[in-house]
């Protein structure tokens, strides 16, 4: 027995607003900066591609 | 759907190039979207998030016997005992809610984190670079086995997944063939985290903007002429949740197999609807001409309405729709006929 393609649950990420949270008092930029991953969540601010994702 | 996860060549006694195979270069995820072939290797994930594979890397360790637990403890809960998530400060609490929900997705269970997810964690608290490419592709492939042997039907990394496509030229290739649009690919974008997220894990109160609370003195001015200092208004003035406000986090509701086709079907079903009031208005068009009484009309008319009832046969004896196409645009002209004559 397999999945069947309408079955998958597709996790979508979330984009995060840093701005947003670091003007309410959690500045997680340095964080993610020291990370290198400032660009990651550029990249968050995207489309998603459900039947793709379901295809691959 | 289709996964081919090829991890570990592990038919004995054979190498990869035997069994017919691609010689083994790394670790990589194989897959093929509509005859275009995917390969995910760390490499990929590296292109598609912009930073080089570096760092740190620790994953798949024992949760009960591990020499980071101390170490993990200390910097999330600040203590040597294991914490609960109420211990965690409140920056903490958030970047544990973005790494659930975008770095190593968890289906549930957000506020018990595996030991993975603690030292995850913890270096990016201590700041020491970890290899987030590499963790992003160990627990894809993880999601993968899931998938397969206890057969979990959670896709983590849309996004991510989206944005390799999109890098690879696949977009582009069925874009051109215009195979696909946004609404058939079933476009989406997630839930923003911003401040909104924040009051709604109770991390925050809610409070009305300064500019709100400076209109209420002035309007309490106007209408009653009593002066109020602005600390006599309360944070928030309106006490219930807005309507909109409501943001209850749901699991989506599964997807039927009938709902799904019924997705790619459109094109169709709208082929059937455009065809079917052309032989609809056929017979309806002579009724709407009775309220003429002149006999030499009527002549003309039954005269027409042999055409036409011939038409309607021939319509409805037509199998395919183009036929019938044909067959409404000769019927236009007789319609444009019969307002000739009466004219």
């Amino acid at each position: 027995m397999s999945l069947e393609e309408w079955e998958l649950n597709v996790q979508v990420e979330n984009p995060v607003d840093l701005l947003s949270l670091a003007h309410h008092g959690c500045d997680l930029r340095s964080i993610y900066q020291a990370q290198d991953l400032m660009e990651y969540f550029n990249m968050l601010n995207g489309p998603t591609y459900l039947t793709l994702i379901r295809h691959f | 759907m289709e996964e081919k996860i090829l991890i570990d060549p592990s038919l004995q006694g054979k190498t990869r190039e035997e069994m017919g195979l691609e010689p083994f270069r790394q670790e990589e995820i194989r897959s093929s979207i509509m005859g275009l072939s995917v390969v995910i290797s760390v490499d990929t994930i590296v292109g598609a998030i912009r930073r080089a594979s570096e760092g740190r890397f620790v994953y798949g360790l024992n949760s009960k016997k591990s020499s980071w637990i101390p170490v993990v403890n200390r910097t999330l809960y600040h203590s040597i005992n294991k914490g609960k998530y109420k211990d965690l400060d409140m920056k903490t609490k958030v970047l544990l809610k973005i790494q659930n929900e975008n770095l190593l997705p968890k289906g549930s269970g957000g506020d018990k984190p595996s030991l993975d997810h603690q030292v995850f964690l913890h270096l990016f608290l201590t700041k020491e670079k970890a290899n987030v490419p590499k963790f992003i592709f160990r627990h894809m492939v993880k999601n993968l086995r899931d998938s397969q042997t206890i057969h979990k039907n959670f896709v983590p990394y849309g996004r991510l997944l989206s944005e390799i496509f999109y890098q690879g030229g696949i977009l582009n290739s069925l874009k051109e063939v215009n195979y696909f649009t946004d609404a058939q690919l079933c476009t989406v974008t997630g839930r923003i985290i911003n401040g909104a997220t924040l009051v709604a894990m109770k991390l925050i109160k809610k409070q009305d903007p300064l500019e709100v609370r400076v209109m209420f003195m002035k309007e309490y001015f106007e209408t009653t002429g009593k002066v109020i200092k602005i600390s006599d208004i309360p944070d928030e003035m309106y006490g219930g949740a807005l309507p909109v406000a409501k943001n209850k986090k749901s699991l989506r509701r599964k997807m039927t197999e009938a709902e799904y086709l019924e997705d790619t079907s459109e094109p169709v079903a709208k082929v059937a609807k455009t065809s079917a009031p052309t032989t609809i208005t056929i017979p309806s068009q002579p009724e709407a001409l009775e309220d003429e009484d002149s006999e030499a009309l009527i002549r003309k008319r039954r005269r027409v309405e042999q055409v036409d009832s011939e038409q309607v046969i021939n319509v409805e004896s037509g199998t395919s729709s183009l036929s019938s196409d044909s067959d409404s645009s000769d019927f236009d002209e007789t319609s444009q006929n019969i307002i000739d004559h009466i004219n």
